[in-house]
């Protein structure tokens, strides 16, 4: 059973929300009419909730503002946020993202629709409470530090606290959002750590999420300027989404900044020398008329492609020579333990 | 309580805030069509309907959702521009109308 709090100026909503989660089952539902009563709510609260549904446009504070607030919360930091709203424009849709929801239906809402995308939810909160008791199993029998589970290399890691940054089930979410509004405007690129299963063979747990921050800050200063949403999606992999019109110009900043982002922020291991990256920079892929895979198409394409440069790398080092173009001339570098190829 | 019966019972409340937001809409209306509408009344005219476009089908008012969803979208695209001239208004007007024509046919229905 999970815990849900709705948030909308509209009392007919909130009683239609009560009536229908409870037929499914959701009977732990409590409701606010506003921004600010949702918080008081969340601060007197002696059970915590577990996943949240907030409209956009409310009087005072709005969905999206509440949103964030909600994410300041430690408890909250991964929540189920999904945004329940009239508002299908795509300005909305990205800035909900942007301040951390998960997912976003459209009203006027189909009662199956709202039910499936909530058992979504509810699978992801049962799948981490899993992951939480195992971890906690491991932690009562080992130091934190000692910990690594093979699923930090491939599965997506929430980073938190840089630009733009959203957990990867959300940012499948987003392209599926815009696809159903037929709101075809965004380009995907990937880009790829393709030396990552050597970095993550000798890292501890923790200094290996900071290696991802790390380079999740990089990419993010790389990008400084433009509008983006990105995710790590595991196995080094950085998925980003911005306006088509700007890939373009977002993907030539990418190359140009991020080899000397890299070497500014220099990656160590836990003994502090530095961690040599190999960076590789996807294309951008949008979404073309007749073809086939969905709304998620230009995402695969994006990781296949990158996926496919990032052997030829591998390939190419184990070789002894880098056989994809890369960053050259300027100012000779403090340190060449840093690659970025396209 | 089955879930009909609760979705009956909000739907008779429906109508009631219909009636409210039907009330409201109609001097708005006497505005526009006088073309001394001001932004603040473009606003409110907005609001009710994105209220009533959020909730109307999913009860089970699907051409009200539509109406409102058309007023809406044609208000916003007035608002966004800054535009309260006769014509813009007028087009407000013409959608406003059709969608308080809906709102009493639904209340009749329920």
């Amino acid at each position: 059973m999970i815990r849900i709090l709705a948030v909308d100026d509209d009392a007919i909503i909130l009683e239609l929300l009560r009536e229908i989660l409870a037929s499914a089952g959701y009977a732990d539902i409590e409701v606010a009419d506003s921004g600010a009563r949702a918080l008081e709510i969340l601060n007197t609260a002696r059970q915590p909730f577990d996943c949240f549904l907030l409209d956009i446009q409310m009087p005072q504070m709005d969905g999206i503002e509440l949103c964030r607030r909600i994410r300041q919360f430690p408890q909250y930091a991964r929540a189920p946020i999904l945004m329940l709203t009239a508002m299908a424009e795509k300005s909305y849709i990205d800035r909900a993202f942007a301040a951390g929801a998960s997912d976003y239906i459209t009203k006027p809402f189909e009662v199956i629709e709202l039910i499936t995308r909530l058992r979504n939810a509810e699978t992801i909160i049962e799948e981490r409470r899993r992951a939480l008791e195992h971890q906690v199993a491991l932690m009562s029998a080992r130091k934190e530090s000692e910990i690594k589970d093979r699923a930090l290399l491939t599965e997506p890691v929430s980073i938190p606290d840089i630009d733009g940054m959203i957990e990867y089930l959300a940012f499948e979410n987003y392209l599926l959002q815009l696809s159903r509004g037929r709101q075809f405007m965004s380009s995907i690129l990937a880009a790829k750590v393709a030396n990552i299963a050597e970095i993550f063979e000798r890292c501890s747990a923790r200094s290996f999420r900071f290696f991802l921050t790390d380079i999740a800050e990089a990419l993010a200063e790389s990008m400084r300027g433009h509008a983006y949403l990105m995710a790590y999606r595991g196995s080094g992999l950085f998925t980003i989404a911005c306006d088509r019109r700007d890939a373009d110009a977002l993907c030539a900043d990418l190359k140009a900044n991020l080899q000397v982002r890299l070497d500014e922020i220099m990656p160590v291991y836990d003994d502090t020398t530095p961690i040599p990256v190999a960076a590789v920079i996807g294309e951008p892929a949008a979404h073309r008329l007749f073809r086939a895979g969905g709304a998620l198409a230009p995402l695969h394409e994006a990781i296949e492609a990158v996926e496919k440069k990032a052997l030829r790398v591998v390939a190419g080092k184990r070789a002894g020579a880098a056989i994809l173009p890369t960053v050259t001339g300027g100012a000779p570098r403090q340190r060449e333990l840093t690659h970025v190829y396209w | 309580m089955p879930m009909e019966d609760a979705i009956a019972r909000i739907r008779k409340r429906y109508a009631e805030q219909l009636r409210e937001h039907g009330a409201r809409l109609r001097p708005l209306l006497d505005q526009l069509v006088s073309g001394r509408a001001t932004q603040d009344i473009l606003e409110e005219v907005q609001f009710r309907a994105h209220k009533i476009h959020g909730t109307a089908a999913t009860l089970g008012f699907a051409e009200l959702g539509t109406r409102a969803a058309e007023c809406e979208h044609e208000t916003q695209a007035q608002l966004a521009a800054g535009n309260v001239a006769p014509a813009a208004l007028a087009r407000v007007a013409a959608r406003l109308e059709l969608l308080i024509r809906e709102i009493e046919r639904a209340e009749r229905a329920s």
